[in-house]
């Protein structure tokens, strides 16, 4: 079973995704913020992080560009969630490291596509 | 004259800031409220009786219908404030028109509605922006078929000086003559319309409007009632 990381501060937003991951192949585990977010994975390794573009703590640009300077956490993929229209945060995205994005609001379809395109490559 | 100026960057940025927190924090929910729906619809969360899977299907589809409200809302923000720019390259409009075809087919089969494309055989190649004018003529094809109760709806494109017309034909209701004027207006809608299926809030021609303004080209319309409309587009090659 694929473990995802879900970076998000939105609790209704996280609820609806790990629904459905979790009834799909996927064991989930939660941080509200980058804070949560690196003591996790100071625990585990997931195999994907789904991280957010606007977070309290820390913005999902600047944490991703810790993820991939560090050599124990870079060689997790990391799906950023953009949003949908900016093309500036897509392309700080792809700046900063990450594998992957995906344009805020989603479908929980498309989300699962992603996910499987980003780990296949993977 | 600086001040002005200065003052007029301060309003379209926070006009900017504004576009983007609406768009995000409508979207989102909405987003949310979607997802719920398709684990309750799917039977993830439960077994479902048709009665409740029908009642969720009422709710999708007035999510969706909100979803295209916003989007035309921020489309419209976007141009009215510069932000959209058409990125000008050959294209080739048969394609566009192959394209919005497809994607318009199930809404006319369901009407019982023949979409008739009698296009030349080449190439034509006019200079404008391939997601831009796919927006255009998904506007005024999909327009044409919601307005149509029985017949076809025919796209014609002609070679005409420096432009390529485009021609969109439907044997539907017609605009009566008192409204022709004001179709391209924001928010005008034909209330007296027999479709109450209706998806926007009478943005979509504003935006078709000023998207082929902004490709240097321009669009007419001429009508019948209850004979059917026409629209043409003219846009530079």
């Amino acid at each position: 079973m694929k473990k995802v990381l879900i970076v998000d501060d939105d609790k209704d937003l996280i609820e609806t995704v790990t629904f459905y991951l979790t009834y799909g192949e996927y064991s989930v585990r939660i941080a509200e913020n980058c804070a949560q977010m690196f003591k996790i994975l100071k625990e585990e390794k997931p195999d994907i992080i789904l991280l957010d573009i606007m977070l309290p703590d820390m913005d999902g640009i600047t944490a991703c560009k810790h993820l991939k300077t560090d050599p124990d956490l870079l060689s997790i993929p990391v799906m950023m969630v953009t949003a949908k229209g900016k093309r500036e945060d897509i392309e700080s995205a792809i700046k900063a490291g990450a594998d992957g994005y995906i344009p805020k609001p989603f479908s929980l379809s498309r989300l699962v596509e992603r996910i499987e395109e980003i780990l296949a490559h993977h | 004259m600086k001040k002005s100026q200065s003052k007029k960057e301060e309003n379209d940025l926070s006009k900017t800031d504004f576009i983007y927190v609406v768009s995000h924090e409508l979207r989102s929910p909405l987003a949310t409220v979607k997802n719920a729906i398709e684990i309750l619809s799917d039977g993830m969360a439960g077994e479902i009786t048709d009665t409740q899977k029908h009642l969720l299907g009422i709710a999708n589809k007035n999510i969706n219908r909100l979803n295209f409200i916003i989007e035309d809302i921020l489309d419209i923000s976007r141009i009215d404030s510069g932000q959209i720019r058409i990125e000008f390259a050959p294209v080739d409009i048969k394609e566009v028109i192959s394209d919005v075809v497809i994607s318009l087919e199930r809404d006319a089969n369901e009407k019982g509605i023949d979409i008739i494309k009698s296009l030349p055989e080449k190439i034509i190649k006019v200079n404008g922006d391939f997601q831009r004018l796919i927006q255009i003529f998904t506007n005024i094809v999909g327009n044409a078929i919601k307005f149509t109760g029985k017949g076809s709806v025919t796209i014609t494109a002609t070679e005409e000086k420096e432009y390529i017309k485009v021609s969109i034909k439907d044997t539907g209701a017609g605009i009566p003559p008192e409204n022709i004027d004001k179709i391209f207006d924001k928010f005008f809608q034909i209330r007296e319309s027999t479709s109450l299926s209706s998806k926007g809030v009478g943005l979509g021609l504003t935006i078709t409007k000023k998207l082929v303004t902004m490709h240097n080209g321009k669009i007419e319309v001429e009508s019948e009632l209850n004979k059917g409309s026409t629209f043409n587009v003219f846009l530079p090659i």
